[in-house]
């Protein structure tokens, strides 16, 4: 498990900054291609703070983040998602000035050519390729069982349906990598199994996920691999069972939240 | 056959189609002024060809700044600058071409002289537009509005203050630049106004069209996800500095190209237009038509300007002192009630109410047809 021969992402003695407040404190693993890792840990761990490091949106202070092999700390965010890594929000990013399916439409954004003149004109290469946009977006709009509100405007969803326009919209961006911040966060306890399912069938697929989460269950049934995260420290890393058993977890983080997460 | 249809399914394509039954409707009546009345009569004097031209000059400029703020979110209060541009480029190079940079009198003369000059200072205020946008745009909110007024506030200093060169010659001071030619192709001159009529509201047509197919593509969604969130944007891949500094310059083309057809309309130029007083007007034109609406342009414009004519009339009889700056406290007045009872404008606001009024009507045939069944 722990030998992981082609780690799809390293991140190797990360440290962030804010003000002081040493949010990400040296913290190393990887992430192996075509499992499921999970990142867990208190609120104010670093989880989402790691995320941002990772998708570019803050600069790490000190270490280095590796993507198939090539350095990618220190490039903008939208040459990272041009890698193929791509991600959800905890605090939701939904477009709220566009509908349903124009959201899924964004996430294709980096599969289309077409620039500002050939949509102002309409040439044929931009119409064939808003067509076939339009198409793709909906298959997406379909696995997260969304098709029925394309037309509508994003922000009016309810939150456990723009939890789900935002991991459609993920998936559009074709990634490689797929972060996922709090996923189930404020979903119902059927739209958390859907949510489950959804999960495995990618992992099948064969997409690397690396997933945060509080629902516990969820975590020990979808992660091939688990990292504990504490005041922005690894504590803990390995399978599911092993993490569950380490007395440095137990200690300092399951007594309260595993509890809170099971019930 | 197929296509026709499709395009009368599209509700934006339709209304540019009924828009456009208008525009020449109105030019013919100007023109052939069946059973003697011509267009002005028809209104009693309050619709002239003048302020339709005026609109379509407008419409123009405000399609431009409706995509950098309505679509893309990025607060401009200096668009009169470009506008400001656009005019005195054409008005300096066709007026005063000869005596000021020694070209020669056959190149002014010819009649593609004046539209290599329009081209050129859209060129120059897109260039200027992305150089200065780059850094600009980097900023946010409020940060943004700043440096885009003290932008608006230097380039109309430049033309009051002649540029800060001795003499007169170039922007004219004060007084401007007059004397500008009419616009021709070939030996066909675009004047009188009923031509210049036909004219403009072919260019404000064309750029409504282009910017209605460019809102729905993946530039015109990249733009929009910039307005809804910067972050996701730039997780889907989208470079958000990029598509900003391109729609800020888009917009300054557009402002620029307004600007050389407000010159060849007027014939002359003076500086008060581009002043900050100019810049809030387009604002507010904005605002009041729908900033994130490429409707909103002509009838956030035809609103305003025909409260301008009501106002000018009026307030001189209620205030004996009224000048033009009492404009600019209405403006201000407008704004708010505008902001707090439609803050998506009067065409969004009201088709959204047409939306939701029909879906009730929808939802009650529904439960009445369910009912019998
Ligand atoms: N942009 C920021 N500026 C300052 N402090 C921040 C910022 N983002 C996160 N932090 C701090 O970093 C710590 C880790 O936060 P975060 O990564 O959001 O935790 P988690 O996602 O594990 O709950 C917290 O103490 C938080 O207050
Ligand atoms: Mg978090």
């Amino acid at each position: 498990m722990t030998g992981d021969q082609s780690p799809m992402l390293s991140v190797c003695g990360v440290y962030k900054e804010f003000g002081g407040l040493m949010a990400v404190n040296g913290v190393s693993f990887n992430i192996p291609a075509g499992k499921v890792t999970a990142l867990i840990g208190p609120n104010g761990a670093g989880k989402t703070t790691l995320f941002n490091l990772v998708t570019g949106h803050h600069s790490v202070t000190r270490g280095e983040i590796r993507f198939g092999g090539g350095r990618i700390d220190g490039l903008a965010p939208h040459e990272i998602a041009a890698k193929g890594i791509v991600r959800t929000f905890q605090n939701l990013q939904i477009f709220g000035n566009m509908t349903a399916l124009e959201n899924v439409m964004v996430g294709l954004h980096l599969q289309g050519r077409s620039g500002m003149l050939a949509a102002s004109l309409r040439l044929k290469s931009a119409r064939m390729e808003e067509e076939e946009f339009h198409a793709k977006a909906r298959d997406y709009l379909e696995r997260v069982n969304l098709l029925s509100r394309a037309d509508e405007d994003a922000g009016s969803l309810p939150y456990g349906e723009q939890r789900r326009l935002e991991i459609a919209r993920a998936l559009a961006a074709k990634p490689r990598l797929l972060l996922l911040d709090e996923p189930a966060a404020g979903l119902s306890h059927p739209e958390t199994i859907a949510l489950d399912d959804l999960i495995c069938k990618l992992r099948d697929d064969g997409l690397t996920i690396l997933l945060v989460e509080h629902d516990m269950d969820l975590v020990m049934g979808v992660a091939d691999k688990v990292v504990v995260l504490q005041y922005g420290t690894k504590i803990a890393e390995g399978t599911p069972a092993e993490v569950q058993a380490d007395a440095n977890v137990i200690q300092a983080y399951l007594g309260s939240d595993w509890q809170a997460g099971d019930a | 056959m197929k296509n026709l249809s499709r395009l009368f399914a599209n509700t934006n394509a339709a209304g540019w189609l009924a828009l456009t039954a208008i525009v020449l409707l109105m030019g013919w009546i100007e023109i052939a002024a069946p059973s003697g009345f011509d267009f002005a009569d028809l209104s009693g004097g309050v619709i002239t060809m003048d302020t339709m031209v005026r609109i379509a000059i407008l419409t123009v400029v405000l399609v431009g700044l409706n995509l950098v703020m309505g679509y893309a979110g990025q607060v401009s209060l200096g668009h009169a600058a470009f506008y400001g541009i656009g005019a005195y480029v054409s008005a300096i190079f066709t007026a005063r071409g000869h005596s000021l940079f020694g070209v020669s009198q056959s190149v002014m003369a010819s009649w593609q002289w004046p539209w290599f000059v329009m081209f050129a200072g859209m060129a120059f205020s897109t260039t200027l537009a992305y150089v200065i946008g780059k850094p600009i745009l980097r900023l946010r909110g409020h940060y943004l509005a700043m440096a885009t007024l003290g932008l608006g506030i230097m380039v109309y200093i430049l033309f009051r203050e002649n540029m800060g060169v001795q003499g007169d010659h170039i922007t004219g001071s004060y007084d401007g630049v007059s004397g500008i030619p009419r616009l021709r192709v070939g030996e066909f001159e675009i004047w009188p106004i009923s031509r210049y009529y036909f004219f403009a509201w072919l260019v404000a047509l064309g750029v409504m069209a282009l910017g209605m197919n460019l809102i729905n593509s993946r530039t015109g969604r990249a733009l929009r996800a910039v307005h809804g969130s910067e972050v996701a944007a730039q997780a889907m891949g989208v470079d958000v500095a990029a598509y900003k500094a391109r729609v800020f310059a888009l917009g300054a083309a557009l402002a620029s190209l307004g600007g050389s057809m407000y010159a060849h309309f007027q014939a002359a130029v003076s500086p008060s237009p581009f002043s900050f007083g100019g810049s809030l007007e387009l604002v507010v034109m904005s605002s009041v038509g729908g900033l994130a609406s490429i409707w909103g342009a002509p009838f956030g414009v035809t609103i305003i300007l025909f409260l301008k004519e009501f106002l000018r009339s009026r307030l001189r009889v209620l205030l004996s002192g009224a000048s033009g700056e009492h404009e600019i406290i209405f403006y201000g007045l407008l704004l708010i009630v505008i902001m707090i009872f439609l803050p998506e404008g009067i065409v969004i606001g009201a088709m959204k109410r047409w939306k939701a009024w029909q879906a009730r009507g929808r939802k009650e045939t529904a439960l009445s047809e369910g009912g019998k069944a």
